[in-house]
């Protein structure tokens, strides 16, 4: 061997080694799944997924691909990090998850609802859940508040009044019992644009805008899109009781109350959304 | 003036007759005399003659004369007439109307029959007038509005006739979709029981704002329909309504939700197509707002994409592991009211592209509002 292949042969493991040495130290791991609409039972395609430390650093990004699969690499071994999940058009947008990467590679999958008013989308939900809950328990009553909750869930991550109207509507159709639970009722009977009126003038007021005609729409109705709003506004880091007062001087004391029941069940919401949501792990 | 009250003594179908009586040099018309006391004389008068003189008088026609030869002969001391007979070939100026007036006569005259003219329409027209109302508004452009919001358009109305008022009654307002049912719609007032020609006076249409199609990227245009009848006169009134017309008015109602209008295919450019879009702006968003394309296709027949759109910031490009899918993005960093945005997108393929084959991309394209 020449001195010049020697030379060479020891610069090469000179960069190779503390490699090697650091990949011992800090094992690599990738996380990976797919993103799917479980309700029409296709692959969401496009589907943003960032991985990000508690920092709010990103440490890497990925969209799906047409069959919804995904793949976040460079993570390490041992990191606790959250996965965002976004696609437009879809619900919960985002939707954070918290995970470790307690391994080099951490499956992921998950399931988006559609943000849409279809109905034929929101039928097949219906039937869907319906079928899960009757799984569950066949007792009538517990049926009835298990497919409220389900409802409710919709408005916990997110979901358009509009898009609820339609679900609700679906609900008591597919399970006419839903219909007594006033929220679910106040939703399906209505009109869309109201809806939409109503959502669009609380997310304002929460905001700090005056608006003189207030849609007329129920207590229930109000209070479940006051909670989605006040949500939203939670997660830009606005403070909770700036809003509610907002609520509170534009909307009335009831709505107020209300707003409060619904979103101090969130604890609750956010298991059964999880549920939902999460198909695997 | 003289000439023609003369002539204008004989009527055209009677023959004038004429005696001439001779008279003493020294003879004199007597104080007590005239004319007038024997219808029919048209006028007598003294011809100076040497030696003697003589008197000559016309009458309207010979009935006259004899009726009166003997009174006025005796009156006057007149020997019998030295000669008489009907008067013939008498030239007479025609009867011309303006030719004898004076232009200032004229003009007085045509002055004097305007005044009047005028003085009864004014006078009359509370039982007379003619209704005459004409509906306007403010603004000539359209009006935006945002589904599900009052509306109020402000309509003046502006009254024609003068010297009397007009009591207006409008008819039920509606909006008019292209196509579809009509929207009936309300006024504050729908009579204005005293509208002057002085004052116009101005009512409110008022509604609700209709929904919104759902149809992305463009509000839905309403037309208003306005009418109104109305009656002037006491007497008029009765029998004579004006009908008035206000003016197009269009409505433009937007989603209460940001629009995405489908992208439609523009120009193709060797294995690039262009698509070209509109974002809906309903109210202001200071913070801005950013819209997102996803493209998914099978792996290899896409290599790039990308959004831009004027005054709006180009969100870099982002692609699946597997190539399948592409993402771009266009931010703006604020949108105003009622506003449209145009946005672009350009898709690079791995194959020539044409028309028809841009527009399949369409139906793999996903743009949303995030």
């Amino acid at each position: 061997m020449s001195l010049k292949a020697l030379l060479g042969a020891l610069g090469a493991l000179s960069i190779l080694i503390p490699c090697f040495y650091s990949q011992a130290q800090t094992p690599q791991g990738v996380l990976k799944g797919t993103v799917r609409d479980e309700t029409r039972k296709v692959a969401i395609g496009g589907a943003k997924v960032q991985v990000l430390n508690s920092a709010g650093l990103v440490l890497g990004t990925s969209r799906t691909g047409q069959d919804g699969t995904y793949l976040v690499s460079g993570l390490v071994v041992g990191q606790s990090v959250n996965a965002v999940y976004s696609a437009a058009g879809y619900a919960p947008d985002p939707w954070t998850r918290p995970l470790k990467i307690s391994k080099p590679e951490i499956v992921q999958d998950v399931a988006l609802l559609c943000d849409c008013k279809d109905t034929a989308y929101w039928k097949a939900w219906a039937d869907i859940q319906k079928a899960w809950v009757e799984s569950q328990n066949p007792d009538p009553s517990v049926k009835a508040r298990l497919l409220d909750e389900s409802w409710s869930a919709l408005g916990y991550i997110g979901i358009s009044a509009e898009a609820r109207g339609s679900a609700a509507r679906s609900l008591v159709s597919v399970e006419p019992i839903t219909g007594k639970f006033p929220a679910i009722i106040g939703f399906a009977n209505t009109d869309p644009m109201v809806l939409r009126k109503a959502e669009e003038q609380l997310r304002s007021t929460l905001n700090g805008g005056i608006h003189e005609d207030l849609p007329r729409v129920s207590t229930e109705v109000s209070g479940e899109i006051a909670a989605v709003e006040i949500r939203k506004q939670k997660a830009e880091g606005k403070e909770f009781k700036y809003s509610l007062d907002k609520l509170n001087s534009s909307w009335g004391g009831e709505i107020k109350k209300y707003t409060v029941e619904v979103i101090d069940r969130d604890p609750h919401m956010k298991s059964i959304a999880e549920g939902m949501i999460i198909t695997s792990q | 003036m003289a000439g023609w009250k003369f002539f204008d003594f004989f009527d055209s179908d009677r023959i004038p007759f004429y005696a001439r009586f001779p008279v003493p040099a020294a003879f004199t018309f007597p104080a007590d005399f005239s004319i007038s006391n024997y219808p029919g004389l048209a006028v007598c008068h003294l011809l100076p003659g040497s030696p003697d003189r003589c008197l000559v008088s016309y009458w309207r026609d010979e009935p006259s004369y004899r009726a009166y030869e003997t009174p006025f002969c005796t009156a006057l001391a007149l020997p019998p007439p030295e000669e008489s007979g009907v008067v013939t070939g008498i030239k007479r100026e025609k009867d011309v109307w303006w030719k004898p007036k004076s232009l200032s006569a004229v003009v007085l005259a045509v002055a004097a029959t305007f005044g009047g003219l005028t003085a009864l329409r004014d006078y009359f027209a509370v039982l007379f007038a003619f209704p005459d109302v004409t509906l306007t508004y403010g603004d000539a452009s359209h009006v935006d509005a945002v589904e599900g919001d009052q509306v109020a358009i402000p309509v003046t109305a502006l009254s024609g006739v003068r010297f009397t008022q007009e009591t207006v009654r409008f008819d039920a307002p509606a909006l008019q979709p292209n196509p579809g049912n009509m929207k009936p719609w309300t006024f504050d007032a729908i009579t204005i029981p005293a509208l002057t020609a002085a004052t116009p006076q101005k009512v409110t249409v008022m509604g609700t704002a209709p929904p919104h199609s759902g149809k992305q990227g463009e509000p839905d245009i309403y037309h208003l329909n306005l009418s109104s009848t109305a009656n002037a006169g006491v007497l008029t009134g009765i029998f004579l309504k004006g009908r008035a017309t206000a003016p197009d008015k269009e409505l433009w109602i937007w989603s209460t939700k940001p629009g995405l209008s489908r992208p439609k295919t523009g120009r193709t450019y060797g294995t690039s197509c262009e698509f070209l879009g509109d974002l809906d702006s309903p109210r202001a968003y200071p913070q801005g707002l950013s819209i997102e394309v996803v493209v998914v296709a099978r792996r290899g027949e896409i290599s790039a994409l990308n959004a831009s759109a004027q005054g709006g910031i180009s969100v870099t490009e982002e692609i699946s592991a597997d190539g399948t899918a592409f993402a771009a993005g266009v931010r703006w960093p604020a949108l105003e009211k009622f506003h449209t945005y145009q946005y672009r997108i350009f898709l690079e393929g791995a194959k020539p592209a044409d028309k028809s084959s841009c527009e399949q991309w369409i139906n793999k394209m996903r743009v949303a509002v995030r």
